[in-house]
């Protein structure tokens, strides 16, 4: 593409200022639904592998508890 | 558990699905902003800023389908309680308010040269800006409550409420006087729009619908996890 | 819990949602068609000679600008021109900037007030755009083979 054809292309026969503003805007809030909703998905993961693994750790603590309790009895 | 079998499958086959729409998506949206930007005529009238419309009319279609989808899951929830249909609703309520809010603003832009004005108070622009109060409102009676479940039901008799508005943006153009131009594809003797044109607008449709198609995925997925959070507390608390 | 209680339940509610809708639907329908002259964007001017609008009274006007009809007031800034729907006419005087899709043989709508002389003083001025979408060239084309009509729309 040669220099006057692109500044032509970006000039959009003189509508520049409203053309390149509507796609803009269509990039930005496609980009920001995606990443905001890529961001919730990931946090709520994270809490959720949070609160399975502190779950193991409560069953774990109790039957370790339990045991020590068994092995002072003998 | 008997509820959540149902919604396991369909996350089974809506992941299996997922890839095909991210690459469809990129495919479609390459496609479209070149016809819609380089490959496509000037209108004999309007100049460049026809291309608005490519990115104009498919946000305004998407608006109303995700209302519709939105709406639809909003009555099955309400009378099935169904769970996937409320998680379904909720998940497309903030892409549609975007879509409308893009189809607003694009709107503007090409108003404002064309028309000689921004915004006018015509039935076609009122009833869409009426419609985005109500996704706004649908998300807002959603967050209202501490307890995440009690808004449910106030949401979706809104969403549902809301429906009497979808027919009306319609044939708006048809019933009154407008500002807003007559339909140019949905009509009964064919679009009126050049084929030139109607490239770019159907690939650009076919790219938003994939978008909101790969969005609903990762938002259901979110809310799959969140729910699982609500019953691990609630088992945990008890 | 029997499972034709859960079934008559759902049922019940499927009934009060879809006369909801419908009554909903009626009253919407209704008031929509109450308030038509408030929801229409403009007139044409077959209706505002018709109904004999006061003058000084604020209404929108809406119409083809008539081909031949736009020229400019002995102030050299008024553009005056004839808004048509084809059965009858109205003089309109606008002092301001047109929009870029004002033509001749192209739609408007122009707010304001006839004045005493029945002439239409506008502060604004809009183009109305058709539904039809064509690149120039098919235009010429279809101009020589003798198929190019202008969709004048009807101003009812």
């Amino acid at each position: 593409m040669n220099e006057t054809s692109f500044t032509s292309f970006l000039d959009m026969g003189g509508y520049a200022a409203y053309i390149w503003p509507v796609y803009g805007l269509t990039a930005v809030m496609m980009i920001g639904l995606l990443i905001q909703s890529i961001v919730i998905w990931r946090q709520n993961e994270a809490e959720l592998t949070l609160l399975k693994s502190m779950k193991e750790n409560k069953k774990k603590a109790a039957k370790s508890s339990a045991a020590s309790e068994k092995e002072e009895e003998v | 558990m008997h509820k959540f079998a149902n919604p396991t499958k369909f996350m089974k086959v809506a992941n299996a699905l997922f890839p095909v729409f991210c690459i469809g998506f990129i495919g479609l949206l390459s496609a479209g902003l070149y016809y819609s930007l380089l490959n496509s005529p000037e209108d004999y009238q309007q100049g460049h800023t026809v291309r608005i419309m490519y990115v104009h009319v498919p946000a305004a279609y998407m608006a109303v389908m995700i209302y519709a989808v939105m709406a639809s899951c909003a009555a099955s929830s309400l009378i099935w309680k169904h769970p996937l249909a409320d998680l379904i609703a909720r998940s497309s309520a903030p892409i549609g308010a975007a879509f409308t809010f893009l189809c607003l603003a694009s709107g503007a832009f090409w108003g404002k040269p064309m028309w000689g004005t921004w915004w006018v108070w015509d039935a076609r622009l009122t009833s869409v800006l009426i419609m985005f109060f109500l996704y706004m409102g649908y998300i807002a009676l959603l967050n209202a409550f501490d307890d995440p479940q009690r808004g449910v039901k106030p949401a979706a008799i809104l969403a549902l409420v809301g429906v009497v508005n979808l027919p009306i943006i319609k044939f708006s153009v048809d019933w009154w006087n407008t500002l807003h131009q007559p339909a140019s594809i949905i009509r009964l003797d064919g679009p009126t729009i050049d084929g030139g044109m109607l490239t770019p607008l159907y690939i650009m449709m076919g790219a938003f619908t994939l978008f909101y198609l790969m969005l609903l995925v990762i938002r259901l997925r979110a809310e799959f996890a969140a729910a699982r959070i609500r019953t691990i507390r609630i088992l945990g608390e008890g | 819990m029997s499972m034709s209680r859960a079934r008559t339940r759902k049922r019940a509610r499927m009934t009060v949602v879809f006369a909801g809708l419908a009554m909903l639907g009626v009253s919407v329908a209704l008031a929509l068609l109450a308030f038509e002259d408030n929801i229409v964007f403009f007139y044409g001017p077959t209706e505002i000679v018709e109904q004999g609008v006061e003058p000084g009274q604020n209404f929108r006007l809406g119409g083809l600008v008539k081909e031949d009809s736009v020229g400019l007031a002995n102030d050299g800034v008024t553009n005056l021109f004839i808004v048509t729907d084809n059965n009858a006419n109205v003089e309109v005087a606008f002092k301001g900037i047109l929009p870029d899709l004002f033509r001749e043989g192209q739609g408007i709508v122009a707010l304001g007030a006839l004045n005493n002389e029945g002439r239409f003083i506008a502060s604004e001025v809009l183009a109305k755009h058709d539904e039809n979408y064509m690149p120039p060239e098919a235009v010429e084309a279809m101009k020589r083979a003798g198929t190019w009509k202008h969709t004048q729309e009807e101003g009812n």
